[in-house]
């Protein structure tokens, strides 16, 4: 477990340094620059010219972009990712403040996508082919059809504007910030990226689970005098193997829904961070944003395969 | 022997459980725990809304004050003051906080601010400030003509970094500065404590507009910065040191910008303070709604949702700027007058106006803001023969493909494109749309790679020599902004002239002129001036609409908020 642990990790930096070198060139192969876009056509005056250079300069996006690259790789080994080229502020603080509000997001997002697709599809499954079931079913390809930025702009005119008893945007209320106000704005966000994600898991959860229910050991289970539900249990167990694979993949979709979530609820996260960033072209920023995207997944990956042993006990890692 | 499949297997299964009943309420605990969430907090923590609901008075403020929230359509860069980068949300923030020797009115005329008057010689070469007595900073530090000096030296000089640097070039020793041959300019001086000059090489009565409204710099903050690390200063992140109205308190990246009243200020801000908030546009409408926002600009379609509410009132205000497609006339076949005309007649921009944008533009006949130019300009009405008639009688070859560029995203723009793509077609010429990215923009004007921009922006409304910028023969890009390489050498005389004219009605008058050559030449396939459409909670009182959703704001010490 320890030398494979040791492997994986030696392979993850390896993938990683490969995710770096295409970041970078993809973010330098995209036209212009943000120097650029700081100065707007209809504003160009005698010095603008003058003004880009130098500013150019003085970022160093002047120079070949391999010196570039070993710049960036050289501080960025050391911790240091740079400055924003447009705010001026360090990319690692701007990452770090960024990264409690994505992390409370996505955290309470998972967990009530967990929420509602266990039971929904536990329940799907034992009551296969009922109205229940169809229901569930509705519900799931309801939620993946639907895009979620749809979802939420709905979920808006309804809870804020036509029934306000929720907070539209932000984090919590600036002049007022208690728990309550906090989580009160929590809701809808959380909500929704959880419901965006729960149909897909919830499809999951019903798939594996009936096939354990077909399984030999849980009809021998039944004829040993098992009640129901302690057969579903064992089965469930089992069938969560499948849907680990789903969760820890699902951590990607929730970095993605969580950029699509916080676009629209004002939620101070990295993905809006990214937004703003890829608006800007603000290179240093998007980088830093994708590094952190690809250890996620990286490690989520990792957990996956070490929670393989754990609900499964003949699954050993070599 | 008895071969049961899986199926009826689990139909019994599900049979056997049904009746305990525990699944189903395992989803109940599921559904319910997020539900009972929303509903145990909501209850929990009162109403809804954050500074009161529609209409109301609120619960967050003090008495006397008043906390008002404003949207921010971007995000702010987050480096304020007079050094960065012109950019809409931060100069918002900075017209809350910062304050200029003159400053715009929502009439887009220029208003003494911290200048309590100020004179033009009649050659337009010496501009004199006479600051208003007893100023003083929001940390009691008196403010002087020295803070004044320091401010336009540092704005003056790139290595500063100052992007508004070139807006000095016709200032006496900005040149040797620009060049690194002084480290401050000659022709700035401050003789006493209350008046502060400006000299220039050549006759600039515009440049009271391009310079006149820079944000003054505490020097007793600032002033022992070598100019090439004053960029980069603390103080630009987080200026607490002003003389506006309100003070900075901090800006949470992607959550708002919080000022509060400037007790010191004169005079004093009837409101307690202000976030501003940057939101998407949709969320924007839901928060105008429901109370959380005081103050926001929204699209003419977002109007028609926001009239329902009753605590809700619409200020329309012309916007400065004007929506334009820019013809490259490097190349030959824009360089004949009629070509370009033939264009204008061919869209019907009124009804692309009423189409598009719900009758909430101004169709634009010239460079000039509508009302400055005189009414009876050539409106170039839809007239579709008359422009197939004018490309024949120019020679224009038919099997030509030219494109059409623009930064897609803007509802907008992108309809205008599609619009004047197919009225095109109708008389022949065919058009090819580009998308392209902001940032590669400039190397295309660059590299002149391009038949027609669409664009918008600019301010014409201020002062008619910003036209210069996009008009004059030595602005063609990258010296200036004149993308088009338009050149016409009366049209220059005339600007230069009025530029040169302190009188208002005779300089008004050279403008005219101005408008009918530019409004005759067709250098601009001009479309539309679109309205700045601001909703305002009936509750807050005193703001004014500035115009465009990028403009700073007009007067905020008077806003307040009503009590119920």
């Amino acid at each position: 477990m320890g030398a494979y642990l040791i492997r994986r990790l030696l392979i993850n930096i390896g993938v990683f340094w490969v995710i770096s070198v295409a970041i970078f060139a993809l973010t330098r192969a995209t036209p212009g620059d943000p120097v650029a876009m700081m100065v707007p056509p209809e504003q160009l005056n005698s010095g603008s010219a003058a003004y880009i250079e130098a500013r150019r300069a003085e970022l160093g996006l002047d120079q070949p972009v391999v010196v570039q690259y070993l710049r960036w790789a050289g501080s960025a080994l050391t911790g240091d990712l740079g400055f924003s080229m447009v705010s001026g502020r360090p990319v690692t603080e701007l990452l770090l403040e960024r990264l409690g509000p994505t992390i409370e997001l996505m955290g309470v997002g998972m967990l009530c996508s967990i929420l509602i697709a266990f039971p929904l599809g536990i329940i799907a499954a034992v009551r296969r082919n009922t109205v229940v079931d169809y229901i569930a079913t509705f519900f799931s390809l309801g939620v993946v059809a639907f895009p979620v930025f749809f979802i939420a702009l709905v979920a808006i005119y309804l809870f804020t504007l036509q029934f306000p008893i929720l907070p539209s945007s932000g984090i919590t209320d600036p002049s007022n910030p208690t728990l309550g106000n906090t989580i009160r704005h929590l809701i809808l966000p959380a909500l929704i990226l959880g419901v965006g994600n729960s149909g897909r898991l919830m499809r999951y959860v019903r798939s594996s689970l009936l096939s354990e229910l077909g399984s030999d050991y849980v009809r021998t289970a039944r004829a040993k005098g098992a009640s129901p539900t302690r057969a579903v249990i064992h089965g469930l167990r089992n069938s969560l193997i499948p849907v680990i694979t789903i969760l820890a993949s699902d951590l990607s979709h929730l970095v993605a829904g969580a950029v699509v979530i916080e676009q629209i609820f004002a939620w101070p996260g990295m993905g809006r961070l990214a937004v703003t960033a890829v608006g800007q072209n603000d290179y240093s920023v998007i980088i830093g944003f994708a590094l952190v995207g690809a250890v996620m997944v990286l490690l989520s990956n990792l957990l996956a395969d070490i929670l393989y042993t754990v609900v499964d006990p003949r699954v050993r890692l070599s | 022997m008895r071969q049961s499949s899986p199926f009826v297997e689990l139909a019994g299964f599900a049979r056997g459980i049904a009746p305990t009943g525990r699944m189903r309420r395992l989803t109940r605990f599921g559904l319910g725990l997020c539900l009972a969430l929303v509903l145990a907090v909501t209850a929990c923590t009162g109403p809804a809304t954050e500074t009161g609901g529609p209409g109301t008075g609120g619960g967050s403020q003090a008495a006397g004050g008043g906390t008002v929230n404003i949207y921010l359509y971007q995000e702010p860069a987050g480096i304020f003051g007079p050094l960065a980068p012109a950019s809409g949300p931060d100069n918002q923030v900075n017209s809350l906080i910062f304050e200029g020797l003159l400053a715009a009115d929502p009439d887009f005329k220029l208003q003494p601010v911290l200048a309590e008057s100020f004179e033009v010689s009649e050659d337009a070469r010496t501009f004199t400030f006479k600051l208003r007595p007893g100023l003083k900073w929001n940390d009691g530090e008196p403010l002087t003509s020295a803070d004044v000096l320091f401010t336009y030296n540092a704005a003056a000089n790139p290595k500063t970094k100052s992007a508004a640097a070139g807006l000095f070039a016709s200032v006496v020793g900005a040149k040797e500065v620009a060049e690194g041959k002084a480290e401050t300019v000659s022709g700035f001086s401050a003789p006493d404590d209350q008046t502060f000059v400006v000299k220039t090489t050549k006759p600039n009565y515009g440049l009271l507009a391009q310079i006149g409204l820079t944000y003054i710099l505490p020097e007793h903050v600032l002033g022992d910065v070598p100019a090439e690390e004053l960029y980069d200063n603390e103080y630009f992140k987080k200026p607490t040191v002003t003389s506006g109205p309100f003070k900075f308190v901090e800006y949470k990246t992607s959550q708002y910008v919080h000022v509060v009243a400037n007790p010191e200020a004169s005079p004093a801000p009837k409101l307690k303070e202000i976030y501003l908030k940057p939101m998407s546009s949709d969320v924007a409408t839901a928060e105008l709604g429901n109370g959380g926002l005081d103050v926001a600009t929204v699209s003419p379609l977002d109007l028609e949702t926001l009239e329902g509410f009753d605590h809700l009132e619409v200020q329309e205000k012309l916007g400065a700027g004007f929506i334009r497609i820019g013809l490259n006339q490097s190349r030959d076949y824009f360089k004949d007058k009629r070509v370009r005309q033939a264009f204008l007649y061919a869209v019907n921009r009124a009804d692309l106006v009423d189409q598009v944008l719900k009758g909430k533009a101004v169709v634009q006949n010239s460079d000039f803001y509508t009302p400055n130019a005189p009414q009876d300009l050539n409106d170039y009405a839809y007239d579709p023969a008359k422009a197939k008639q004018l490309l024949t009688e120019a020679g224009w070859d038919f099997d030509r493909k030219i494109d059409l560029m623009w930064i897609p995203g803007q509802r907008d723009r992108d309809a205008s494109t599609t619009i004047v793509q197919s009225q095109l077609k109708e008389i022949g010429v065919d058009v090819e749309l580009r998308q392209v990215q902001a940032s590669e923009i400039t190397k295309i004007y660059s590299d002149k790679d391009f038949d027609m921009v669409l664009y918008g922006g600019g301010n014409y409304a201020l002062d008619g020599s910003n036209v210069s910028v996009i008009t004059g023969c030595d602005n063609w890009y990258p010296a200036g902004g004149n993308i088009n390489y338009f050149c016409d050498p009366e049209l220059d005389k005339i600007m230069k002239e009025a530029n040169a004219t302190v009188d208002d009605a005779k300089r008004a008058e050279l403008y005219e002129q101005a408008a009918r050559i530019s409004n005759e030449q067709a250098d601009l396939f001009w479309l539309y001036s679109p309205y700045g459409l601001w909703v305002v909670n009936k509750r807050l009182k005193g703001f004014e609409a500035p115009g465009s959703q990028e403009v700073p704001f007009w007067n905020p010490a008077a806003w307040s908020v009503a009590e119920n």
